[in-house]
């Protein structure tokens, strides 16, 4: 009997002592166990970043399909369920996936890799359009250019956002994620260094066949200029003046290309001597390879080019 | 034993229109202070239990009271807005989650709640029919107002104008409904929940219309100048989000200073709440408060009204009774035959005595029975009575 007293009074002052440091209404004690959280990127880059960061401790997925555009891809209800049951969705910002604004996502589990920029990292797109009503405010558009990964030190930020998420996620995996965060960070400052050298080694004015390009220029105090050229479709001949005026003007001996362009198109800038590089701009999650694969595979495009 | 019985029965049956009116007198006597009281304590626990699972509440500064009952109990008094970024500093705050409310406009009578999908776990609201909200222009229904408007997933709801003559900036939006909610007994019931993103829409901060770029959007764009497209307000919106218009949805100015009407705070823990509070002390613009300190403070005041009507019903009450013994002995005098018969047919005195005690102990029992009854199917009811009446 007093042994049942002894234990009664025990879970008495668990409970008290318990109630006194914890308060009922904690939301973390509402979020639901689960074997291995989940982590959905909007974009490849992300995704990968997060994957080597973590390993196998997270289900990490892009949201967006292989072969679509992430820029281009809208989720339907079932990607927006997907999306709402994961635990972390990290967005890219600076405009990117316009979709979320209208889709009903959990606010707590959104993180914006980009939110440790300052205003002077992002670019402007030339040329978008904004618009107004009366007296209101500017419409709030997506006139920024997305693709902040092309900028290595740019996406180092990202990364230290995205290890600050999963250190939330993983407290206890600390020192592992610490070791694949410096890891990382070499890899990439190998590739930065590298497409330093090689880029400078090019010395010459650009033109792209996208505004994607605009981190990857700045970074690289590169001259270039961006036109919305398509891979696999004829220029206009309107276009092709502006591009034949650009070339003579600048003196512009290269081509970054998001694809390898039709014969035509190829056959038209061999004339100009302008020089073609499939530059892949990762917006597309990749049948094979993963980012560094490809971002080296592209040095090496421009690199050829240079030999 | 039984013939007693069997003669005061059938007195009060051969008399039934009397006993009916004692029996009712005393029921009354005894039902209405019971009821009142049911429903006090029911009022106040609803009230508390939400108020207890509520911990911080973010406002204009003003009254905390009305803050309180438009957050938590949808009341129609619409406090003072304050911006999206106090949310947002609330969320930046370390170990506290922040969750916005915006609880300004109606569909008919039923609150629109706008807030995100931390809401529904907060409150540990389930979808019983359907799903949760997937997109922009999407709503979930509470138990109460699917009910009563015999509403379904896939079925719609209209905002209603704010201003009677609808010259207000907002704008009725039609709106999917996705789910319907199972019945928590709370003011949820007879909500209606959308993305706040969507409150913001009704309200006229964002919407969707044509392309002003397009030709046919000539006659609404009053200049162009470059890259920047200044319409006039004629534009014609897109009053329900579809598929085929959803892209063309957006917002206008900046999200932190949109307007919200409330903001959950949810501390991790004491020490994290008192240092919230400490943060917002000597806030110029924003309060925080306790809903329970507030509803304590309301139900004091109810109980002190609660206190004076049951002085004045237990008066009455003693006056009632007063007259039922008065219509007791009255009657007595009125049977002074019969009982005389009573006694000459061989009816002793005691049982002459036991007749007249039954037939009071009938009219006692069947007034407290009836009382007590009422009283019980009141406290079944007493949580939806409660919600339709005293908050709805």
């Amino acid at each position: 009997m007093s042994k049942t007293r002894t234990i009664f009074a025990a879970v008495l002052c668990f409970l008290a002592v318990a109630g006194c440091t914890k308060v009922n209404w904690s939301k973390t004690e509402l979020k639901r166990a689960r074997a291995k959280p989940i982590v959905i990127a909007v974009n490849y880059p992300l995704a990968y970043f997060a994957e080597r960061l973590v390993g196998t401790m997270a289900d990490v997925r892009c949201i967006v399909p292989v072969g679509e555009v992430a820029s281009q891809w809208n989720p339907n209800e079932e990607d927006v369920s997907e999306l709402q049951s994961a635990d972390l969705i990290l967005l890219n910002g600076a405009g990117f996936a316009s979709w979320i604004e209208s889709v009903t996502l959990p606010p707590s589990k959104l993180s914006v890799t980009t939110r440790g920029f300052s205003n002077d990292d992002f670019i402007a797109q030339t040329g978008a359009v904004v618009h107004t009503h009366g007296p209101k405010g500017e419409a709030d558009d997506a006139n920024l250019v997305s693709e902040t990964w092309l900028d290595i030190r740019l996406a180092t930020k990202q990364i230290d956002v995205i290890r600050e998420e999963m250190l939330k996620l993983f407290p206890q995996s600390r020192d592992q994620i610490q070791t694949n965060y410096d890891d990382l960070l070499a890899d990439l400052e190998k590739l930065d260094g590298e497409t330093d050298r090689v880029v400078k080694s090019l010395a010459a004015n650009w033109i792209a066949s996208r505004g994607c390009y605009e981190y990857f220029a700045k970074r690289y105090s590169l001259d270039l200029k961006s036109y919305d050229l398509r891979a696999d479709e004829a220029v206009n001949s309107q276009r092709w003046k502006l591009v034949d005026q650009d070339v003579k003007e600048r003196n512009v001996k290269a081509m970054l290309w998001h694809e390898q362009p039709n014969k035509e198109i190829q056959d038209r800038f061999d004339q100009l001597q302008v020089k073609v590089i499939v530059f892949c701009p990762l917006l597309k999650v990749p049948e094979d390879g993963d980012f560094l694969l490809i971002m080296n595979e592209s040095i090496h495009n421009i690199a050829a080019t240079s030999e | 034993m039984n013939d007693t019985l069997y003669l005061a029965w059938r007195y009060l049956v051969y008399h039934r229109i009397k006993s009916a009116i004692l029996v009712l007198a005393i029921a009354l006597i005894v039902l209405i202070p019971a009821v009142l009281q049911v429903l006090v304590r029911q009022g106040q626990q609803q009230l508390t239990s939400r108020a207890v699972t509520t911990p911080l509440l973010l406002g204009a500064k003003g009254s905390p009271l009305e803050l309180t009952l438009n957050s938590l109990y949808y009341g129609s008094g619409v406090p003072e807005m304050i911006k999206y970024g106090d949310c947002s500093d609330v969320a930046y705050t370390e170990n506290v989650d922040a969750i916005p409310l915006h609880v300004r406009f109606r569909s008919q009578s039923a609150p629109i709640v706008g807030t995100s999908l931390e809401y529904f776990d907060f409150r540990g609201l389930s979808v019983q029919e359907g799903a949760l909200l997937k997109r922009l222009g999407d709503c979930v229904v509470g138990a109460n107002v699917a009910r009563q408007r015999g509403l379904s997933a896939g079925d719609s709801v209209i905002s209603s104008p704010e201003s009677a003559l609808g010259i207000a900036d907002e704008y009725p939006l039609k709106m999917r409904i996705t789910g319907v909610l199972a019945s928590s007994a709370t003011p949820d019931d007879d909500a209606i929940f959308v993305d706040l993103k969507t409150a913001w829409v009704i309200e006229g901060l964002g919407h969707g219309h044509f392309d002003l770029s397009d030709e046919r959007a000539a006659e609404n764009v009053l200049s162009r100048d470059g890259n920047k497209i200044t319409a006039n307000a004629s534009v014609r919106q897109y009053q329900e989000v579809t598929d085929e218009n959803i892209r063309s949805f957006h917002f206008h100015g900046r999200r932190s200073t949109f307007p919200i009407t409330a903001v959950l705070a949810l501390p991790e823990d004491r020490r994290s709440m008192s240092m919230l509070l400490g943060d917002y002390q000597d806030n110029d613009t924003v309060q925080l408060v306790r809903p329970v300190e507030v509803v304590e403070e309301l139900l004091q005041t109810v109980f002190a009204i609660q206190n004076l009507v049951l002085t004045a019903l237990v008066l009455t009450g003693a006056v009632t009774l007063l007259l039922v013994v008065v219509v007791f002995v009255l009657s007595l005098k009125q049977r002074a035959r019969e009982i005389e018969t009573m006694a000459k047919i061989g009816g002793s005195r005691g049982r002459i005595l036991g007749v007249l005690a039954t037939e009071v102990g009938f009219v006692i029992v069947l007034g407290v029975g009836i009382a007590s009854g009422l009283t019980w199917l009141t406290t079944i009811f007493a949580p939806q009575i409660v919600q339709q009446y005293l908050m709805g």
